[in-house]
């Protein structure tokens, strides 16, 4: 399948590229895989990182963006999500001299990639007071739909990294597009 | 009225809320998958507690970490006690954090700030 191609080459490419690696996967995606990373993301890190803030902030980090903004996306059309041949989601975590570094990609409908990079694009544009001004703001709307919640999500991980979120994506045909997120928290 | 209370596990909090003492604690982590689906029964316990509450309600929130899914059933959780409080009833939280945990602490200066309630500050000493 080609467009698992273009996924293991970009995996491969990530791998090693961002510091010592602690954590690949790439695989297919549902409840119990997306538990099994945030289990062994959080032991790897107790062996790692010895700040238990550091921890739980990676930690909370990875769980915002394998629920929040991949799995339990309901965004305009993630019926093709579900497609089995567009089943597929990588995850790694490096460490880097002055960073970690989280790395996670998988398919979204294209609408959905150009609402996240709309959104990113934005968010990377605010200062840490707007940030904070923002995040507030999403959080007493109360608003429960996905959408603002993805929104939260996003201004919560650029609030707890600290710095501007990277993103990428690769559109291969006209219903999909591969959606990798890059996120750096400081040591 | 039955006390409300959930054991903790590595997603969810340990909730316990106590109707005859007006005593209300969640502390661990709550990340759960789907948050309005575990934070539901205690959303309706809530609505009854606020039938027939206490004088006093006290609310100690000691909490690891948690997801913005949760977050945002926090403040739903919040908004009932608010309106607790507009009814005359006295309503304190208590908001803890570890002393190196900015994050923990900006979290709860995020609630502070977005809903009316006296919501206290402490440092738990490592």
């Amino acid at each position: 399948m080609k467009v698992h191609s273009e996924v293991d080459t970009l995996y491969q490419k990530m791998r090693g590229a961002n510091g010592e690696e602690l954590f690949a996967f790439k695989g297919m995606m549902n409840d119990d895989i997306l538990g099994e990373i945030l289990s062994r993301v959080e032991d790897t890190l107790s062996e790692y990182e010895s700040l238990m803030k550091l921890q739980r902030r990676i930690n909370v980090i990875a769980v915002e963006i394998l629920q929040n903004i991949f799995h339990h996306f309901e965004g305009v059309d993630s019926t093709t999500v579900n497609d089995p041949s567009h089943n597929i989601v990588m995850f790694l975590l490096s460490k880097g001299k002055d960073a970690y570094y989280i790395i996670a990609g998988n398919y979204v409908p294209i609408e959905t990639a150009e609402f996240l990079k709309e959104k990113i694009d934005s968010i990377n544009n605010l200062s840490v007071e707007e940030l904070k001004k923002r995040y507030r703001k999403v959080l007493s709307n109360g608003d429960f739909s996905e959408q603002g919640g993805a929104g939260l999500g996003i201004i919560d991980i650029a609030r707890k990294s600290g710095q501007k979120l990277d993103y990428d994506f690769i559109t291969n045909d006209n219903r999909n597009s591969f959606f990798t997120i890059k996120v750096s928290v400081p040591v | 009225m039955k006390d409300f209370l959930k054991k903790d596990t590595p997603k969810t909090p340990l909730i316990q809320m106590e109707y005859e003492s007006g005593y209300f604690l969640i502390s661990g982590r709550s990340i759960p998958e789907n948050s309005i689906e575990f934070y539901r029964p205690l959303f309706e316990w809530l609505d009854e507690y606020n039938t027939k509450p206490q004088t006093k309600t006290q609310f100690d929130v000691r909490l690891e970490y948690f997801n913005t899914s949760s977050s945002k059933c926090l403040v739903e959780v919040f908004r009932k006690l608010e309106f607790l409080k507009a009814s005359g009833h006295e309503v304190e939280v208590n908001w803890y954090y570890e002393e190196d945990d900015e994050d923990m602490q900006e979290s709860g200066e995020d609630f502070k700030e977005v809903i009316k309630l006296p919501i206290h500050m402490h440092i738990l000493e490592e």
